[in-house]
Order: C-alpha cells, then sequence, then structure tokens
C-alpha cells in the first residue's frame, strides 16, 4: 500500500510539516538499507527561489529530520551532471554545502560514483546503469512541484529520472516519459517528498519551449487550413498560447488545482 | 594554405575545426593542447595528423596561420607567441583580458607584420549586417542610442570547463558579441564606460548580472544587459537614430525598422516575421546553430585577408575596444567604485 500525506507549509515551518507527514503516513524504515540517499533537484541553474530547483530551506528540514532520527548513518546528498548544469557548481553557488556540512552528510554526484548495469524490462531500455551508492541507500526523492515543457509536471517521477548517470540527458527527450519510467523501474524511490512551497508554473522550463512556440502555433494553423480537424488544431495553437500564458510562480493550492 | 589549431576544447571542436575541415585549399596541419586525452581524441575526430603538447613547438613548423582556442586569461601570450613565429592568427573572442594585454598585442601585430583579428561571429547574422546597410544607408537618421541584451544561462552545456566563471563571469561571456556591435555600429573611439552588477546569487564569486553603459567619441551612447539569472536565451539589439529605430532578435535573425509612432502593424510584423523565421531555420536544421553556423564564411574572410594582405572584417582596434570596454568595467566593479572612467586608448 502506498500512503499520501499533503501538508500546508512554508519555510519556516518545513520541518515541523515533514515530521507531522511522515507522521501520518508510518514512520520510515530503512530494513536492509544501510545509507540514505537524498535525491535533490538541480536540473537548471536558476535560483531556489524561482521554483526550478530545490531550496535549500527544505534540504535543511530533509537533512535535520533524518539525522535526528538516524545519527549514525551516513547521508548522501546526491544528483548527476545534466545538459545545461554542472551540480558541483551549483551546491556552492545556491548555498546547499553549508546545509550538507551543517548535517553532517555528503554531496555525492552520481555521474562520477561507480555504477552496475542492471537489467531491466524497461520501455525504452534493456538496461541502466545503477549508481552503486544507490543501489544500497534508503532513497529520498526531494523534488520540486512544478511544471515541464514536455512531460507537464515534474515531481518526484521526473526528479529520480535525475539519476540517470548520463550527462547530456537531453538525448533521451525524444522518449522522455518511457525513460522517466525506466529510470523510476531500474532506482526506485522509498520515499517521496515533494516540496510545493515555491511551486513553478507555465511549460518554460526549457527555453526551447519558447523556441518551439511558433512552431506549435504554425503547425496548428497548418493543420486546420488542411484537414480542418478543429480539436487538434486548436490543441496545438492552445499549446503554443499557454506557453506565454502562466506566471513563473503559483501558490500552491492554485497549482494543484491546475492539474 | 596550412593552419594549426591552439585548444581542443568545445569552440574548437564546435566552431574550427569542422569549418577548417569543410574549406578547400586549406590544410589542417596540426592541433595543440596540454590535454593530452582531449588532443587524442579530437584529433582522431578531425583527421588532424600532427598534435602537439607544447603549442611553441607548432609555430616552430611551415604553418602559415594558428587559430586560437584558449581560455580568455591566455591569449595575450599565445597570441604574442605565434606573431612573433610569423604567424597570422585568428583568435576567440575577446583579444585578451585586459587592455595593456591588447596592446601587447597590437604591437606585436606591427613588429611583426601579421594579421591578428578576433572571431566576432555574430557580426554575420544577415539581420545584423541588413541592420548595418541601412543604417550607413541614413535609413534611421544619426544614431543616437544602442541597446543591446544577452541574457543566458551559464555556459554548462556548452562546456564543461569552468574557466568562465572567474571574476568577469557574464561579461566575459556573451558581452563581448554585444559590445563588439555596438562599437562596430557606433563606428567611434570610446569615451567613458560605466558599470555596475554584482554575484546576484551571493556565491557564485562572479559578475552574474550586469549593466554596462558606454559613451563613444561621437556621443553614440550604448547599454548592454548581461546576466546568466533569466533561465532564458535572449540576444537582441536595438539601434536608436533620429529618423527611425532598428530592433532586432539576433538568434532567430529578425529584425524590424520602424519610424515615427510604431503602429500594431509593425508589431505583427515583426511577429509574424520572427515566427516564419523560427519555421524556416527549423526545417533548414539551423535553429540550433547559432552563431556557429558562420565559422566557415569567418575563417573563409580570415585566410582572404592573409592571401590579399587586405585587412581583416575585425579590425585589432576594433577587438581592443572590447577589451577597452569589458577591463574597464570589470574595473569598476572589482573597486565598487561606479564612478565615469575613461578606458585607456
Amino acid at each position: 500500500m502506498t500512503y499520501v500525506s499533503l501538508i500546508k507549509s512554508d519555510y519556516t515551518n518545513f520541518r515541523q510539516a515533514l515530521e507531522r507527514a511522515v507522521d501520518l503516513i508510518g514512520k520510515i524504515h530503512l530494513e536492509d538499507k544501510n545509507s540514505i540517499a537524498v535525491k535533490i533537484n538541480l536540473c537548471d541553474c536558476r535560483p531556489p527561489e524561482t521554483g526550478a530547483i530545490t531550496h535549500p530551506e527544505s534540504l535543511d528540514a530533509v537533512l535535520g529530520y533524518l539525522r535526528s532520527n538516524f545519527p549514525k548513518i551516513p547521508i548522501y546528498v546526491v544528483e548527476s551532471d545534466a545538459t545545461v548544469t554542472r551540480p558541483d557548481l551549483l551546491i556552492d553557488w545556491f548555498g546547499f554545502r553549508g546545509v550538507i556540512e551543517k548535517w553532517n552528510a555528503e554531496w555525492r554526484n552520481l555521474t562520477h560514483e561507480k555504477t552496475q548495469r542492471m537489467k531491466i524490462k524497461g520501455r525504452h531500455f534493456k538496461s541502466v546503469k545503477v549508481p552503486t551508492l544507490l543501489r544500497d541507500s534508503f532513497i529520498v526523492n526531494l523534488s520540486k512541484l512544478k511544471t515541464h515543457s514536455l512531460t507537464k509536471i515534474s515531481c518526484s517521477l521526473k526528479n529520480q529520472y535525475g539519476c540517470i548517470v548520463y550527462p547530456l540527458k537531453i538525448h533521451f527527450h525524444g522518449f522522455l516519459d518511457d525513460a522517466i519510467v525506466d529510470a523510476n523501474t531500474a532506482m526506485p524511490s522509498n520515499l517521496s517528498i515533494v516540496d510545493g512551497v515555491v511551486a513553478m508554473g507555465g511549460p518554460k522550463v526549457l527555453h526551447t519551449a519558447s523556441l518551439l512556440t511558433p512552431v506549435y502555433f504554425l503547425w496548428g494553423v497548418i493543420l486546420w487550413l488542411l484537414t480542418r480537424h478543429a480539436a487538434d488544431s486548436w490543441g496545438s495553437i492552445r499549446i503554443s498560447l499557454d506557453m506565454y500564458g502562466k506566471p513563473l510562480q503559483l501558490d500552491w493550492a492554485e497549482f494543484v488545482a491546475t492539474l | 594554405m596550412q593552419v594549426g589549431v591552439i585548444g581542443a576544447g568545445a569552440i574548437a571542436r564546435r566552431g574550427h575545426l569542422p569549418a577548417l575541415n569543410s574549406l578547400e585549399g586549406i590544410e589542417l596541419i596540426g592541433l595543440a593542447d596540454v590535454d593530452n586525452q582531449a588532443l587524442r581524441s579530437v584529433s582522431k575526430r578531425f583527421g588532424v595528423e600532427k598534435t602537439y603538447n607544447d603549442y611553441k613547438e607548432m609555430l616552430r613548423t611551415e604553418i602559415d596561420a594558428v587559430i586560437v582556442c584558449v581560455p580568455t586569461q591566455l591569449h595575450s601570450v599565445v597570441v604574442v607567441d605565434a606573431a612573433n613565429a610569423g604567424k597570422h592568427v585568428l583568435v576567440e573572442k575577446p583579444l585578451s583580458s585586459t587592455t595593456a594585454e591588447a596592446q601587447e598585442i597590437v604591437a606585436a601585430a606591427k613588429r611583426n607584420a601579421v594579421i591578428i583579428t578576433t572571431v566576432q561571429n555574430y557580426r554575420y547574422f544577415p539581420a545584423i549586417q541588413e541592420m548595418y546597410r541601412r543604417l550607413a544607408d541614413g535609413r534611421i537618421g544619426r544614431l543616437l542610442s544602442i541597446d543591446g541584451a544577452c541574457h543566458t544561462r551559464p555556459p554548462m552545456s556548452w562546456t564543461r570547463g569552468t574557466w568562465l566563471y572567474q571574476f568577469g563571469g557574464v561579461l566575459d561571456d556573451f558581452a563581448p558579441h554585444i559590445f563588439d556591435m555596438a562599437c562596430w555600429f557606433a563606428n567611434s573611439d570610446i569615451a567613458d564606460v560605466h558599470a555596475y552588477g554584482d554575484d546576484y546569487v551571493g556565491n557564485m564569486q562572479c559578475i552574474n548580472h550586469a549593466l554596462v553603459s558606454v559613451r563613444f567619441e561621437n556621443n553614440t551612447l550604448a547599454t548592454t544587459s548581461a546576466s546568466w539569472l533569466m533561465g532564458t536565451s535572449k540576444v537582441t539589439l536595438g539601434l536608436y537614430g533620429t529618423g527611425g529605430t532598428m530592433m532586432t532578435d539576433i538568434q532567430t535573425n529578425n529584425f524590424v525598422e520602424a519610424h515615427g509612432f510604431s503602429t500594431p502593424l509593425d508589431d505583427l510584423r515583426y511577429v509574424s516575421r520572427k515566427m516564419l523565421n523560427i519555421a524556416r531555420l527549423g526545417l533548414s536544421g539551423r535553429l540550433f546553430q547559432g552563431a556557429m553556423q558562420f565559422y566557415p564564411k569567418l575563417l573563409s574572410d580570415f585566410f582572404r585577408s592573409i592571401e590579399r594582405k587586405s585587412p581583416p572584417i575585425v579590425s585589432l582596434e576594433e577587438s581592443a575596444r572590447v577589451v577597452a570596454i569589458l577591463d574597464t568595467a570589470r574595473a569598476q566593479l572589482r573597486s565598487g567604485r561606479s564612478e565615469v572612467s575613461r578606458p585607456a586608448p
């Protein structure tokens, strides 16, 4: 059985909200795992206040909670290189290093970790390189509540996709939904925490989306001219209009209501 | 003509080496880099026979010209060495880190009678060329102001190198393109530079958001807004004259000229042109090539100027002006003093 708890919070009481959220779904049992890996989201080089990446305040609360419950267990904060970011730089630039050190945790870039190839019955991949560190750890997926130009929503499943160690993950965007499923098949998280205190709305997560806007628009017009298929053409035009129509940040309740 | 490349990093791999291999009459003789692994893989990929760990060794061969693709901090040393060895030089932008280094390069070029020029590929966008022609034709009257913006992400998708995250930061990334075009359009020496900017994140320890104003000696004003923090990719330039304006979105090669009051029809024309341009670029496969598509033309121009002993497209004086703006802006931001200062000539 999978349980979900939803707690209203801001960053001043994130820790209490987290404790309550975990209490509601039951305690954390590490079972046979002897370490904890907290997968944060540093997929874009944008400051945390934009909602595009993990906020140091939420990481602080999560690490504080984990450390108080598991004082002697190694805790790793993990992320991998991505097409447009280098998390090794971002943890310093955006204030994560101090938080990690404060709770006696350790920063690990998965791209530079030892891996083992795991065979899966995936939708796209037949095997995935799994970092040994993740295989041996209880995985806490600390994701952001935000939209994405391709998947529409980017929460836990999309964040777990960031565990793929290959840096140029943009190469997988042609089959992104399948790649996300495969990443989660090979490296499932044990606990997912979605930080929606600052949610990011609007599909313009990638600048390519704004470049594609006129393409969607033109495609809609061409479809209508060629086939008079109103639904598809209006759908394309609406996607293009949506790309300009949403604010950067939404109130979390408003955001949830739009999903 | 025999050519060597110094530096096997991203700009060499993505710009210069493919362009060199596409040009007739050009022999790519050697590649130099201190990184053995990069040297091996890049030389294999582009079919370069001779590789060198020490670029000075390559400079002792019979090559006619070198292309310098090392980090900016190393430009002056490598370029002066190449000039002293009698080689013509095409160096990535900006020409050098400091005005003093630029002066050394200018002196080396004169002393050795070689051509030294800088890569300024943004000048090659047809929209920019058209704006230059129209400005020269007097279509917008006397040029009063130039307004440029380069809002991009930090160049992490471009290169895994970290040398750009030094003090100048965003100023050393895209801003030299805007500074160069401003100097080119203004066609005048620099009178004053005034810079604002900071590390707006707090921990990057380099300038990531800045505004630089330049007054040229002919009284044309130019402002450049440069930022790494907006999560966007926007490179624009506007020219404002006594008789009209010209605006361009450089990466989509789109521009509009307007006179008097801008009407909704002008806006519609701009937007519809932009959409058509993007569709056209998408269909031709050049949408994401950006300014890299002009490297073959840029290299051809460099080699032609060597063969004909004619001035290069980008003169050393123009390149030195860009360095002067950068150097002055960096100095102001480093000292925290925002008073107007006059760059060294």
